[in-house]
């Protein structure tokens, strides 16, 4: 039995173990999973790494993005790291990469390590489920007071060709005090099956991440994720959020605030095309005094696309001086586009500045008649206000390389969901 | 003849706005419409520059050929321009980057290269310091945070850097100050050419102090009642239009 071996590794994780039996996974009746829901969630098998496909030398799982030669790079393919298409930070960098179960088999010992705590207090039942499975990934590892000198890059290639099948997938990143760490990833792959990955983020006292995450999920594909973040005083996480595609994803952010000072920021750019099911939610827990979040959302959806949206932030009567913000906004390519937000404050402390908004709507067609009475096409014209409504997300991408390609992605992107709709 | 209008009747939701215009404009000569309120001049800018959503019958000709049936952004290659009354916003379309799309739309049209970034560049500044557009505005957005003045003159900007063959401007002189409309018109004169005619539509005699208009018409109730020279524009705004419904009576 897998979960008892892991509960001797982890004594904290039987809580999950015990769940997992209990429960069943949250349908529509749960507020949280209202729009999106994975009802046969148990009838899905495991699949894990060693059975499925690591590919070999020639497989062209090599980055296709023109990354600066400056990037350290990770490929992980169906869940192994893959080295010889990596290039790993050097030992002296001060930054470690590891599979976490040599990582924990090693540091078991040491008191405070970061792995399964937030999954256990914060995870939602498929993180759980996820943890009991003794699911492997990555651990990162950031020394204190590095900085890091390189950006990094992970490319998962997940293959999971079956439908109902799974790939469980546990990830810690671990920022000492002061340091700080960009860290983008591009998730992508084929086949029908689902990947499920929980991260475990720790931000040390001062330390700052910027943590991009571009999935490009082929529309067969379903992915469940999500990633938990703790910060510690004055620390700074942001996110970068860019998914392009897939069947059925939900992206999950949860993100506390634990000490003083601490600031988020959470950006994301949701692209649905047609029976694709696209939804982010976010929990912004302020339980800290004086500290900020902000919050940036945009879907653009296709023909028969859908997004769903629901950002939460929380407030809790400590968290005094609180300044959040958030805003989603929906923009339908077509009459049978489908967007889902819900914006969700819950504020127990009475001197915070918390604002939000939300909107949803198709292009304005005096827009489109005025840029065509200049000489512009239909099409011309909407790519052009779909493109405006995107672009300055898209910018605020910190690695200049990640954004020009991403930024080219999105606009193929929009061809391709124009041309869908039409 | 550069515009010929024949017969021209629209209508929307089985309500007749405009009753059969005739109008034809030489090449190179300025046309004023006045009439009052509800009469049908945005009616007519707005169907030459080719807004949907009418029952339309007649003819518009350009050149020679029908245009009725060409989409609007054929018909703005081919060198119609609609300054707008109310130019719209568009959030997040850098003012240049959308000209410059616009202006080698109408260049592919007429056979003529594409403008490159520095060309095009230096054309923009010309033209922008001719109806006194600041460099910063034309960094922004397309009238996004444009004042009510800036949104005319950028209007103007764009009919200048479009250089049409035929220029609608609907009420461009309606919520500009006194040195605003000096601006316009002075950029809309330096645009007086030969080869381009313009029919400028207004409620005021004021502008056609600054552009003088080779002829004048009344738009009254969807049909043309009167032409004239620019003195019939100095009469209206004498007499007003009931004048001119008297006048009617009486022929009639």
């Amino acid at each position: 039995m897998r979960s008892t071996e892991m509960m001797t590794k982890f004594p904290h994780l039987g809580q999950a173990s015990d769940k997992h039996l209990t429960h069943e996974p949250p349908d529509f009746r749960h507020e949280d999973w209202k729009y999106t829901h994975f009802p046969q969630f148990q009838q899905y098998t495991i699949q894990l790494p060693s059975a499925l496909s690591q590919g070999d030398r020639t497989s062209n799982s090599v980055p296709t993005i023109p990354l600066e030669d400056d990037t350290w790079i990770v490929v992980v393919k169906n869940g192994v790291i893959q080295p010889h298409l990596s290039q790993l930070p050097d030992p002296s960098s001060g930054i470690s990469i590891r599979s976490l179960t040599e990582a924990d088999v090693q540091h078991s010992e040491e008191p405070g390590l970061p792995f399964g705590a937030l999954a256990m207090k914060h995870g939602h039942y498929f993180s759980q489920w996820a943890m009991a499975q003794h699911a492997a990934g990555l651990f990162i590892d950031v020394k204190k007071d590095v900085v890091a000198q390189k950006p990094l890059l992970i490319q998962t290639i997940n293959e999971i060709t079956e439908a109902k099948q799974v790939l469980p997938c546990h990830h810690v990143v671990r920022l000492a005090p002061h340091s700080s760490l960009t860290l983008s990833e591009i998730l992508e792959g084929d086949g029908a099956g689902m990947s499920l990955a929980v991260y475990e983020i720790h931000v040390g006292i001062g330390a700052n991440l910027k943590h991009n995450q571009l999935q490009l999920w082929a529309n067969s594909q379903e992915c469940i994720q999500q990633v938990l973040v703790a910060q510690e005083r004055e620390s700074q996480y942001a996110h970068f959020a860019y998914c392009s595609g897939g069947k059925k994803v939900r992206n999950q952010l949860t993100v506390s605030q634990e000490g003083q000072m601490a600031h988020t920021e959470l950006t994301g750019l949701v692209l649905p095309g047609r029976n694709e099911h696209l939804d982010n939610q976010t929990l912004m827990r302020h339980i800290s005094p004086n500290c900020s979040s902000r919050q940036r959302y945009r879907s653009l959806i296709g023909h028969e696309g859908t997004s769903v949206f629901n950002g939460k932030v929380y407030v809790d009567p400590d968290a005094q001086k609180t300044d959040a913000y958030q805003h989603h906004a929906s923009l339908l390519m077509h009459e049978s586009a489908v967007s889902n937000a819900k914006p969700e404050l819950e504020i127990y402390a009475d001197d915070v500045k918390c604002s939000h908004g939300a909107t949803t709507g198709m292009l304005d067609a005096g827009e489109v008649h005025y840029m065509r009475s200049r000489g512009l096409s239909e099409i011309q014209a909407r790519l052009m206000l779909q493109e405006a409504f995107v672009r300055d997300l898209l910018e605020s991408l910190p690695v200049e390389s990640l954004r020009s390609w991403c930024i080219n992605h999105c606009v193929e992107r929009l061809h391709d969901l124009n041309r869908l709709t039409d | 003849m550069l515009l010929e209008i024949e017969n021209l009747r629209a209508s929307i939701e089985g309500k007749e706005i405009l009753k059969g215009i005739n109008l034809n404009i030489p090449s190179g000569e300025v046309h004023a419409i006045m009439g009052p309120n509800g009469s049908g001049k945005s009616t007519l800018s707005s169907i030459i520059a080719g807004k949907d959503g009418y029952d339309i019958s007649g003819s518009i000709r350009l050149d020679g050929q029908e245009i009725l049936d060409w989409e609007p952004e054929i018909r703005s290659r081919a060198g119609i321009f609609l300054a707008f009354q109310y130019p719209v916003e568009l959030p997040g379309v850098g003012l240049s980057s959308f000209l410059r799309a616009c202006v080698n739309e109408r260049r592919k049209y007429l056979g003529e290269p594409e403008l490159d970034a520095s060309a095009f560049l230096a054309l923009m500044r010309e033209k922008a310091a001719m109806v006194e557009l600041s460099q910063e505005l034309i960094r922004r957005p397309v009238n996004q945070g444009f004042s009510g003045g800036e949104k005319k003159r950028n209007e103007i900007f764009q009919m200048a850097m479009l250089e049409p063959r035929m220029a609608i401007l609907d009420e461009t002189d309606s919520g500009l100050d006194i040195d605003a409309l000096r601006i316009v018109a002075e950029g809309v004169n330096k645009l007086r050419h030969a080869q381009r005619s313009m029919l400028v539509i207004t409620h005021y005699q004021r502008l056609l102090e600054y552009i003088i208009p080779d002829r004048v018409h009344v738009l009254m109730d969807g049909a043309i009642v009167m032409s004239g020279d620019r003195t019939l524009a100095l009469t209206l705004e004498e007499k007003g239009y009931d004048w001119i419904r008297a006048e009617q009576e009486v022929s009639s």
